[in-house]
C-alpha cells in the first residue's frame, strides 16, 4: 500500500507539473487554429530546398503547437503545395523547437539550459537529416490520394482557403475567442488522457521496477536509447508534458537516452502514427518512422558521448 | 457536463493542495506560480464550458418546443454556409447548434473531415453520417477519456501524500553502477587490502595475524585511527567473518581523525570500497577541495587487487555523526546524511550518485 501511495505521489506530481504547460499549449494551439491560415505559412516559405528545410525546422518557434495538432496542419500545407521535405521538417521539429516546450523542458530538468539545448539541437538535427533524406528518396506529396488527385485537390483547397482569409475579419472578436477556448478544451481532453496514462506508466516503472534492472538497461547506450524510444512511442505523451516524465528517469538513464525519448516521442508516437497513416501513404509513413528512429538513435549516441 | 466536472475537479484539486500546503510534496515550490496560473486557467475553462453547456441545453429546449421540420431545414442551410466560410469553426458551430452528442473527438475531426469538407454539397451529410454510424465507438472513446482524466482528480484528493523517503529506495533496491561494473569485471577490482605478509615468514605472519586480531576482538567497536589503521584494516580483511553483523552483537567500526574531531560510525556490513573512500576523505580532507580530490585519486590504484574473496562489508550508520564530520570538513556539498543521500541519489543524475 505504501508503495502504491508513493506511486500515486509521483504520478500526481508529474501531472501537476505538466498541466500548466499543457493548458498554455492547447490555448496557443487554439489561437493558431483560429487565427493563422496555412495559406499564410505557404506564402512566407522560401523556394530553395536547403533554405526551405531550415525554415521548416525553425517555423515551430513561431507556432508553438504540440504534436497532436501538427499532422493535420502539415497535411493541409502539403496539399496546398508546400514541398514534402519542408512539411516534414516542420512536422518533426515543430512540436519540440518552440518556446513552450523548451520552457517546460527547462523547468522539468530543474532550470537546466543544457538539457534544453540538447533537446532542441538534436530535434533540429534529426528533422534536418530526415527532411533531406525524404527529399532524396521521395518525389511528390505522398498523400493518401494519388498525386494527380492531390493536385486536383489543391486547387479547390486553395479556393476554399482564400475566402476564409477574406472572411477572417468577419466573425466578431468574441466569437473567435470563444472558438479559441473551445478548441483549447477539445484539445485538452484529447491530449490529457495520454498525459495521465503516460505519467501513470512512468510512475509505476519508477516505483516497481528494481533500480538495478533499470540501471542495467540504462547503462548500455544503444539499449537505453532503444528502450526510451519504444517507451516514447507507447506512452504518446504530449511534447509539452514529456519532459517531466523524462526527468523522472534521470536517475537511471543517461542524457543520451533521455534526449532520444524527448526527441522521438514528439515526432513519432501511437497517436501520431495513426494520424500519419490517415494522411500519408503507408510506404511513406513506414520509411519516415524508420528514418526518424535511425537518426534519433544515432544522434542520441553522439549526445551520450558528448554529455554522458 | 462531464467536461465541466473534470476541468473544475482539476482546478479544485490544485487549489486544495495549495490550501493544505501539500503542494510542496509534489512540485518544486519555485514553480508554484505555474500551478497558480494553472488554477486560474482551469477555472476559466470550466466556467466557459459550463456556460456553453448551459446555453446549449437552453437552446435544445427551445428547439424541442419549435416545429422539428422547420428547425432541421434551417440548420441544414446554415451548415452549408458555414462549411464554405469558416471551415475551422465548423465542428464547434455544429456543437452549439445540436446537442453534445455531436461532438466528435477532435483528432478524429481533423483526420477525416477536412478531406470532405470542401465538397460543399456533401458536407453536412457526411458529418451526420459519421456522427451516427460511429456513435457507439465515439461514446466509448469519450467515456474512456473522461474516466482516465478523472483518475488523478480522485487519487490526488483522496489518497494521502506519501513521502518519498528511504523506504522508497529500499523497496526498489539501490545500486551503484560503477561498483556493479567492477563486480562483474574481476580484473577491475580496486580496494584497499593491506597485506603485510610479505614482510614475515609464513608462521610468523600467522602469529602476528592472531595477535592483531586479539587486539580488536574484544572491543565493542573497531576503532581505527592514524596509528592502527593498517593493522585494523588487515584484521578486518583476514577475519571478515568475525566482524559480520550478528543480530545481538552489532559491531561498529569507528574511524577517527587525527585530531580526534568527529567520528564516522560505520556498522557492518559495509563495502570496503566505500570504507576506503570514506577513510581517505577523513584522513586527507583539507579545506581546499581540489587538493583533497587529488590525494584521493592517487591512493587508489596502488592497491589494485584482482582476487575476489569474501570481504568484510560495513554498512554506513546514518546517525548524525557523519554529518558532523562532514560539516567539520567544510565540505558542504558532501555533508548529506546518508539517509538523505540515499533518497536523493535515486532522483539525481547517475553521475551525482557517486560523487559523495
Amino acid at each position: 500500500m505504501t508503495s502504491f501511495l508513493q506511486l500515486n505521489t509521483i504520478f500526481i506530481s508529474m501531472i501537476m507539473e505538466a498541466i500548466p504547460f499543457v493548458l498554455i499549449g492547447v490555448l496557443v494551439s487554439g489561437v493558431i487554429q483560429t487565427f493563422v491560415t496555412e495559406a499564410w505559412i505557404a506564402r512566407i516559405m522560401p523556394r530553395n530546398v536547403l533554405l526551405r528545410t531550415c525554415f521548416g525546422c525553425g517555423i515551430g518557434l513561431l507556432f508553438p503547437s504540440c504534436e497532436c495538432g501538427i499532422v493535420p496542419i502539415t497535411r493541409r500545407l502539403v496539399m496546398k503545395g508546400m514541398p514534402l521535405n519542408a512539411g516534414v521538417a516542420f512536422m518533426l521539429s515543430g512540436p519540440i523547437v518552440n518556446p513552450i516546450v523548451l520552457f517546460a523542458t527547462f523547468i522539468a530538468f530543474g532550470n537546466d539550459w543544457r538539457m534544453v539545448g540538447i533537446r532542441a539541437g538534436l530535434a533540429i538535427a534529426v528533422a534536418f537529416c530526415v527532411s533531406l533524406s525524404v527529399a532524396l528518396i521521395f518525389r511528390g506529396p505522398q498523400l493518401r490520394q494519388a498525386t494527380a488527385t492531390a493536385d486536383a485537390f489543391a486547387a479547390p483547397v486553395a479556393a476554399a482557403l482564400e475566402p476564409s482569409i477574406a472572411a477572417a475579419a468577419k466573425p466578431t472578436v468574441g466569437a473567435r475567442l470563444s472558438s479559441v477556448v473551445s478548441h483549447g478544451i477539445d484539445e485538452f481532453f484529447d491530449v490529457g488522457k495520454y498525459l495521465v496514462i503516460g505519467a501513470f506508466l512512468a510512475a509505476a516503472m519508477q516505483t516497481y521496477i528494481p533500480t538495478s534492472y533499470l540501471l542495467e538497461l540504462g547503462s548500455d547506450p544503444l539499449k537505453a536509447s532503444l528502450v526510451m524510444i519504444v517507451l516514447a512511442f507507447v506512452m504518446s505523451v504530449c511534447s509539452e508534458a514529456d519532459a517531466f516524465i523524462a526527468s523522472s528517469f534521470r536517475s537511471s538513464f543517461t542524457v543520451g537516452s533521455l534526449s532520444a525519448f524527448m526527441v522521438f516521442g514528439p515526432m513519432i508516437d501511437i497517436k501520431n502514427t495513426l494520424m500519419l497513416l490517415s494522411a500519408f501513404r503507408t510506404r511513406f509513413v513506414v520509411s519516415l518512422i524508420a528514418l526518424v528512429a535511425a537518426f534519433t538513435i544515432a544522434g542520441s549516441l553522439i549526445v551520450g558521448r558528448l554529455f554522458g | 457536463m462531464i467536461r465541466f466536472a473534470i476541468l473544475f475537479g482539476l482546478a479544485f484539486m490544485f487549489l486544495l493542495l495549495h490550501r493544505t500546503g501539500d503542494l510542496d510534496k509534489y512540485i518544486n515550490m519555485r514553480y508554484a506560480y505555474l500551478s497558480v496560473s494553472a488554477i486560474v486557467l482551469l477555472a476559466l475553462l470550466s466556467l466557459y464550458q459550463f456556460v456553453k453547456v448551459y446555453r446549449a441545453e437552453r437552446r435544445s429546449e427551445e428547439a424541442a418546443a419549435q416545429a422539428a421540420i422547420a428547425e432541421s431545414e434551417g440548420v441544414l442551410a446554415n451548415e452549408h454556409k458555414h462549411a464554405v466560410q469558416d471551415r475551422q469553426d465548423h465542428p464547434h458551430r455544429h456543437l452549439d447548434r445540436h446537442s453534445l452528442d455531436h461532438v466528435h473527438d477532435h483528432g478524429h475531426d481533423h483526420g477525416h473531415d477536412h478531406g470532405h469538407d470542401h465538397g460543399h454539397d456533401h458536407g453536412h451529410d457526411l458529418n451526420a453520417h459519421a456522427g451516427h454510424s460511429h456513435i457507439g465507438r465515439t461514446k466509448w472513446r469519450r467515456g474512456f477519456t473522461y474516466l482516465v482524466l478523472a483518475v488523478p482528480i480522485f487519487t490526488g484528493i483522496f489518497l494521502p501524500v506519501a513521502t518519498l523517503d528511504s523506504s522508497f529506495v529500499k523497496a526498489k533496491g539501490f545500486s551503484f553502477p560503477e561498483l556493479d561494473q567492477r563486480r562483474k569485471d574481476a580484473g577491475y577490482h580496486q580496494f584497499l587490502r593491506p597485506d603485510t605478509s610479505v614482510f614475515y615468514s609464513a608462521e610468523n605472519y600467522d602469529k602476528v595475524k592472531r595477535k592483531d586480531m586479539a587486539d580488536f576482538a574484544d572491543q565493542p567497536n573497531v576503532e581505527l585511527n592514524d596509528h592502527n589503521y593498517l593493522k585494523g584494516m588487515e584484521v578486518l580483511y583476514n577475519y571478515a567473518d568475525e566482524f559480520a553483523d550478528k543480530k545481538d552483537n552489532v559491531r561498529r567500526l569507528r574511524l577517527q581523525r587525527r585530531r580526534g574531531r568527529g567520528y564516522v560510525l560505520l556498522r557492518f556490513p559495509l563495502r570496503l570500497h566505500s570504507l576506503r573512500r570514506r577513510f581517505r576523505r577523513v584522513r586527507h580532507a583539507r579545506p581546499d577541495a581540489g587538493r583533497h580530490e587529488a590525494v584521493g585519486r592517487r591512493l587508489g590504484p596502488r592497491y589494485r587487487q584482482a582476487d575476489a574473496r569474501v570481504l568484510p562489508a560495513v554498512q554506513a550508520d546514518d546517525s548524525g555523526a557523519q554529518g558532523q564530520r562532514m560539516g567539520a570538513d567544510r565540505q558542504a556539498r558532501r555533508s548529506v546524511r546518508l539517509s538523505e543521500f540515499l533518497t536523493k541519489s535515486a532522483f539525481t543524475s547517475r553521475r551525482g550518485m557517486l560523487s559523495w
